[in-house]
């Protein structure tokens, strides 16, 4: 007799890498057939098989790995065409997988002929259930679906669940193994006693931490976008376990000065590009110092970075795209993790309420309150003598989450709330006021905090057909207070974005549109207090809180924003996407503008995709520091805009290997730039520019970005990203044209991560990249009332420090139990204590100068339980 | 601005943490402008306002200095239009030569006056508060490290501002700020009052230098009177407020170390200084003629200046041990005769020192100028090169 057996092991195939949240459950097995010649010789086999999953759940490829002879292997091949998974999922998205599966071909005795009941009574209803269990993953308690139980010749399959059942154990001590996709083989003996159910539950350990798939779960339109997993994020040194931290090693962004919290993507100012959690835009990226971003990675499922040439879903900005996409909670029992490190603790818990609902709740609260003052008391009690905090750093987040999703559809329904506070205040030395006086000191500090709350659904409305609908509505506050007292400059927002987009593919015409709204109302009430603000090429008067300029103003911006955006993808090898965006802002500017943007990308060979781009972008200038204010700024000024211009190619070589190279050019115009009072360049003979900005300014940014992914086994992970990046803009009015303060021509960044056996991984990351800009100091006045030297400034930005090179290494150690797991890690950042310049500090008349440099190196120690 | 005050503060503790250090700001060892003092320091429109500075520079003992005074006219209406704070015509001085709009030459040498035109509120509403508050005339002394001369030709002056451009003569430019307003004199700003030095809590006579054990250190105050931080009436957005002036206190010398830069005079704050000569501070070797200068500068938070100049002698032991015999006075000459007396230091008729007072190895005497406003019979004492008092019993009788 002919049995058959399924093993599936998911490969972990490195392609895309992206994480598996849904392994294939076997639906419908197929039983293959016995050759006859061996049967009748009572010869049994094993056909190990690679088989490809689609999306449907049925197998588009079957290809045998390990023969069991000719006649086996054709059987099980023609056998495996026939069987029926539930689909896969990849980051929570149906998607084709690859697993191993193991045919086996066991000649089994015949079973004894049915002895008639010798009382006469019921007829035998055959053998009972005797053997149930439950499998789960040891640490996560996640069920097993798919996991083979053999007792005693007898086979159950595992449902979604890791449920499974077997009818007929004999009676007496029996050895149970099981065999699971992705985790070790597990064996246990049982007592099975007469007329009794045997209840179990196994706990299997994973033998692979960071398994990912498969292939592209997504047709890529974009011409300039990296996508990173879960597992790609856990695993770089220096970022602490921060999807969004993981980015700043990505090409096109470079290194943040200071390894600070910015954003530099394409030599841009921070305001140039956008950040995204479940399409609404959050104003603040990073908590202080860059330590970790303001919305917990451990709720993101998925982070996609656009450094340019996006497509027309999203607008009001002329760099880059950080998009995260938050994960539905846990619909698989209570989940969560618990972190703490020197800088903050954080935790999260996640949890089904029903078959549709689920919830989760996460949060952070940084520790640098206590830290930082502790560390500059016990570490630079110099510094601590002439500067310190006035305020330590202080900053905390939260996400709340409930989401109903409709099972084994793509509907859902969400409500998020969330949010990010920072406060934190210097103390120093008066520099206005000859306060170097001791015991006079002020503070000059921050404090921002923004809320969103967020209504989401993805609904299907036909045949290919699907309305997304994301709308906020949120309370944001920042504050900034200088070092002299009563100067300050609060702005309170309410934004409220409504975002709708109908999405429709439309098979027949290989079409595919997205159309829909993205309008941002943000009413904002600035109270500011402040001198008014001195140009570039301007000396600071010593007396500017003589002269305050109080402001209160109430101001609605309305920004509309339509935009139509539409795939055609007439062969296998051609995709075009082009879109039209319509933006403005009404009642500041009231201004319309509109945006045209073009991809394409073509695959002459499958594992190589050509790729252009061209588009406009327009946004307003920022109106969050006052810039369209009619006391601070200037409500005339234009919409900054640029063009992008990219053209690259991606290649896949042997699923081993991705490569994705491309040039870039973007011109930059109707800047926003403060006006130049008198002298060299100057302004004031340009009729209405008296205000204290105008849009002359302009610039230009181009480069080459090159990203090697390499995953040459399950157990490495890495890549290498390369730009070469310039950014130059106008100076004096025009009179120069330089590089821009965040130039930076040279990136290169080498991410590697290895697993080893025992729970051990060991990720490193290397960095060089050109050193900061500065302004150099050509000479200084002095101040005889202030008693101060006012530096006379070289060229902006014209002074380029020594390169950066930084090595950090971090190793993880995940002991795992039954229920849960613990992760014990240290990060050591520049291990080999370099002492990179980050800027220039001078001596009280600029006459001489030392290097200030970046951080020594830095050990920092946490651990994580995960249950 | 807010930003970049926050990103100073961060550089400066940055760069302390990680050790950065320079000579202190207290230290003159090259050319350096030390305070400009307009007299008065705030004035109505028109008015002459009188300018002095103070300035040194010990790496040219003896060398020539120029200073050549310019001013701009206020700027009232605050259109940033104003040459003076243009920071690229401070980069290149040549450009002052071209005389940029509203730029004017004052004159040369340590002193200068400026003055406002009468007409500088025109431009302002006869109502407007800034008329009150006044508005700031901007006076640059540029100090040259040669001689300038005075009468040089717009040519000839191009060129000296060449030489300062391509940093072949030293130069130091120094900004100061006179207030002009149409206030009630008795509302304005005005210098304050600087009162004696005291070393160890005891007044220094007036012009005697300080003796300093080499390394030793000594504690140094300075009487300002409570009266020299004035209560004024500021005009912020929310309305008219009463502040009262912050004075500070600022010290400088050629060697020694100061345990502070600074200090608030309000609290008669004792500074410590540290003669050269010190094993904290080895690089702060004794000066080869163990002399030195020490000035202390005062400021009010308005703009007020006043300075104070110093000298100190590092004590030699092994100097000559003079005796003092007979004192006389010739005219504004006090002549004192006795043996070895080019050990003496000072000589202090009364509570003074004798002004410019030295050994005249052709007289053999120490012979000094009668100190101003020392009158009548007074004791004489003296102080010498081995830092010891000597207080022979003689008396002189001043007209």
């Amino acid at each position: 007799m002919a049995r058959w057996l399924t093993l599936a092991l998911l490969l972990a195939l490195p392609a895309a890498a992206q994480t598996l949240t849904k392994a294939p459950a076997l639906l419908t097995p197929s039983e293959p057939r016995f050759p006859p010649a061996r049967l009748d010789a009572g010869v049994g086999a094993s056909v190990v098989m690679e088989i490809d999953v689609g999306v449907d759940g049925r197998v588009t490829k079957a290809t045998v790995v390990q023969s069991g002879g000719a006649d086996f292997d054709l059987a099980a091949v023609e056998a495996a065409q026939g069987l029926r998974f539930s689909p896969a999922e990849v980051d929570g998205q149906p998607a084709p997988v690859r697993i191993q599966y193991t045919s086996h071909f066991v000649v089994k005795a015949a079973a004894p002929d049915a002895t008639p009941a010798l009382d006469g009574g019921a007829p035998d209803a055959g053998p009972q259930i005797n053997l149930l269990g439950v499998l789960r993953t040891a640490g996560n308690r996640e069920p097993i679906a798919g996991a083979i139980v053999q007792a005693a010749g007898l086979e159950a399959l595992s449902d979604e669940r890791g449920r499974f059942e077997l009818a007929g154990v004999p009676v007496g001590d029996v050895r149970i193994t099981v065999s699971a996709p992705g985790h070790a083989p597990f064996a246990e003996t049982e007592a099975i006693r007469p007329s009794e159910r045997t209840e179990v539950t196994y706990y299997l350990s994973r033998t692979s931490a960071n398994e990912t798939v498969v292939r592209d779960v997504r047709e890529r339109k974009e011409v300039a976008q990296v996508r990173l997993t879960t597992a790609e994020i856990r695993m770089i040194p220096g970022t602490n376990n921060d999807a969004f931290r993981v980015v700043q090693n990505l090409p096109g962004v470079a290194r943040s000065p200071f390894g600070g919290g910015v954003l530099v993507v394409r030599g841009s100012k921070a305001w140039d590009s956008r950040i995204y959690v479940d399409e609404i835009q959050i104003p603040q990226l990073f908590h202080f110092a860059g330590l970790t971003a303001t919305f917990n990675s451990a709720t993101i499922e998925r982070i996609g970075f656009q450094p340019g040439n996006f497509g027309a879903e999203f607008g009001r900005s002329i760099g880059g795209l950080v998009q995260g996409d938050v994960k539905t909670p846990s619909k698989s029992g209570v989940h969560g993790y618990a972190d703490v490190n020197v800088f903050d603790v954080s935790a999260l818990v996640e949890a089904p309420v029903s078959d549709s609902w689920s919830v989760s709740a996460s949060g952070r609260l940084g520790l640098t309150q206590w830290v930082l003052p502790f560390a500059l008391e016990t570490f630079a009690p110099r510094a601590q003598a002439s500067a310190g905090f006035g305020l330590a750093p202080e900053y905390w987040d939260y996400q709340l989450r409930a989401e109903r999703k409709v099972p084994n559809t793509k509907d859902r329904l969400f409500v998020t709330l969330f949010g990010s506070s920072d406060r934190w205040a210097f103390l120093a030395p008066n520099p206005l006021l000859d306060g170097d006086v001791e015991g006079n000191v002020s503070a000059a500090g921050t404090a921002q905090l923004y809320n969103r709350l967020v209504f989401g659904a993805d609904v299907r409305l036909g045949d290919g057909l699907r309305f997304v609908s994301r709308n906020a509505i949120g309370f944001d506050v920042n504050r900034q207070s200088g070092t002299v007292q009563e100067v300050f400059f609060e702005s309170r927002q309410l934004p409220i974005q409504l975002r709708e987009r109908l999405v429709w593919d439309v098979a027949s015409a290989k079409l595919s549109f997205n159309v829909g709204l993205d309008a941002l109302v943000t009413p904002t009430w600035f109270d500011a207090q402040r001198p008014p603000v001195f140009s570039p090429n301007q000396l600071p008067e010593p007396y500017v809180t003589r002269r305050l300029v109080a402001e209160q103003e109430r101001t609605v911006f309305v920004e509309p924003g339509l935009f139509a955006d539409a795939t055609w993808t007439p062969t296998d090898w051609l995709l075009v996407r082009g879109g039209l965006r319509v933006d403005g802002e009404l009642a500041v500017m009231r201004k319309l503008w509109l945006n045209p943007r073009l991809a394409v990308r073509v695959t002459p060979w499958k594992p190589l995709t050509f790729k252009a781009g061209a588009a406009m972008y327009e946004q307003p200038p920022d109106y969050r520091t006052g810039q369209l204010s009619a006391v601070f700024g200037n409500p005339g000024l234009l919409p900054e805009g640029a063009w992008h211009f990219t053209a690259g190619a991606e290649a896949k070589l042997f699923e081993l290997l991705e490569v994705d190279l491309q040039g870039y050019y973007k011109a930059l115009f109707n800047q926003a730039r403060q006006t130049l009072a008198s002298g060299l360049g100057s302004d004031l003979s340009i009729p209405g520019a008296a205000t204290r900005f105008t849009s002359s300014g302009y610039g230009r940014a181009y480069g080459l970005e090159a990203l090697v992914r390499v995953r040459p086994t399950k157990h490495f992970l890495g890549w290498v990203a390369y730009s070469l990046s310039r950014f130059e803009r106008d100076y004096y009015g025009g009179v120069a044209f330089a590089p821009g303060p965040l130039d930076q021509p040279h990136n290169l960044i080498v991410v590697a991560s290895v697993t080893f056996p025992l729970g051990f991984t060991l990720g490193g990351r290397f960095r060089v990249a050109s050193g900061p800009l500065v302004t150099p100091i050509a000479g200084a006045l002095f101040d005889t009332n202030a008693n101060q030297y006012i530096p006379l400034p070289g060229l902006p930005w014209s002074e380029r420090l020594p390169t950066f090179v930084q090595l950090d290494l971090r190793l993880d150690k995940r002991f795992t139990f039954k229920t849960w797991s613990l992760t014990a890690y240290v990060d050591v950042q520049n291990v080999t204590n370099t002492q990179n310049p980050e800027a220039r500090f001078y001596n009280f008349n600029y006459t001489r100068s030392a290097f200030v440099t970046g951080i020594p190196i830095l050990p920092t120690a946490g651990l994580r339980g995960e249950w | 601005m807010i930003a970049r005050a926050l990103g100073v503060v961060l550089v400066v503790a940055l760069a302390q943490g990680c050790g950065a250090s320079f000579p202190p700001e207290t230290l003159v060892d090259s050319l350096r402008v030390l305070a400009v003092t307009a007299e008065p320091p705030e004035v109505g429109p028109g008015e002459p306002s009188s300018l002095s500075v103070l300035y040194a520079d010990p790496s040219r003992v003896g060398g020539a200095s120029t200073v050549l005074w310019v001013g701009c006219e206020p700027d009232p209406q605050d259109l940033g239009r104003s040459a003076c704070n243009d920071a690229t015509i401070l980069l290149q001085p040549t450009k002052i030569s071209d005389y940029p709009q509203g730029l004017q030459l004052l004159g040369f040498g340590p002193r200068a006056s400026y003055k406002s035109t009468a007409q500088v509120f025109d431009v302002l509403d006869a109502g407007s508060p800034l008329r009150q508050s006044g508005t700031i005339g901007q006076v640059m002394a540029l100090v040259v490290g040669e001689a300038v001369d005075p009468s040089a030709t717009a040519d000839k002056l191009r060129g000296y501002f060449e030489r300062i451009e391509k940093k072949e003569t030293q130069a130091v430019v120094a900004l100061t700020r006179i207030l002009v307003s149409e206030k009630p004199q008795a509302d304005r700003n005005t210098n304050p009052p600087l009162g004696r030095l005291k070393v160890g809590g005891a007044p220094l006579p007036v012009g005697a230098r300080l003796r300093l054990e080499a390394g030793a250190t000594v504690d140094l105050s300075v009487d300002v009177p409570a009266s020299a931080a004035q209560t004024y009436v500021e005009q912020r957005p929310t309305g008219p407020v009463t502040r009262t002036e912050k004075v500070v206190g600022a010290w400088y010398s050629t060697r020694g170390r100061f345990d502070r830069e600074r200090f608030d005079v309000s609290g008669a704050p004792v500074t410590r200084f540290t003669a050269p000569g010190s094993a904290q501070f080895p690089d702060d070797l004794v000066p080869e003629r163990r002399t030195g200068s020490l000035w202390l500068v005062v400021r009010d938070d308005r703009g007020g200046q006043a300075f104070a100049s110093h000298s100190f002698f590092i004590c030699d032991a092994a100097a000559a041990q003079p005796k003092i015999l007979q004192a006389s006075v010739s005219g504004e000459d006090v002549i004192v005769t006795g043996e070895r007396l080019e050990g003496l230091l000072d000589v202090m008729v009364g509570d003074a020192a004798l002004v410019r007072g030295a050994y005249d190895s052709v007289r053999q005497a120490f012979v000094g100028q009668r100190p101003a406003g020392v009158s009548g019979r007074v004791a004489l004492t003296a102080t010498t090169r081995r830092c010891e008092t000597l207080r022979p019993p003689l008396e002189l009788t001043l007209p």
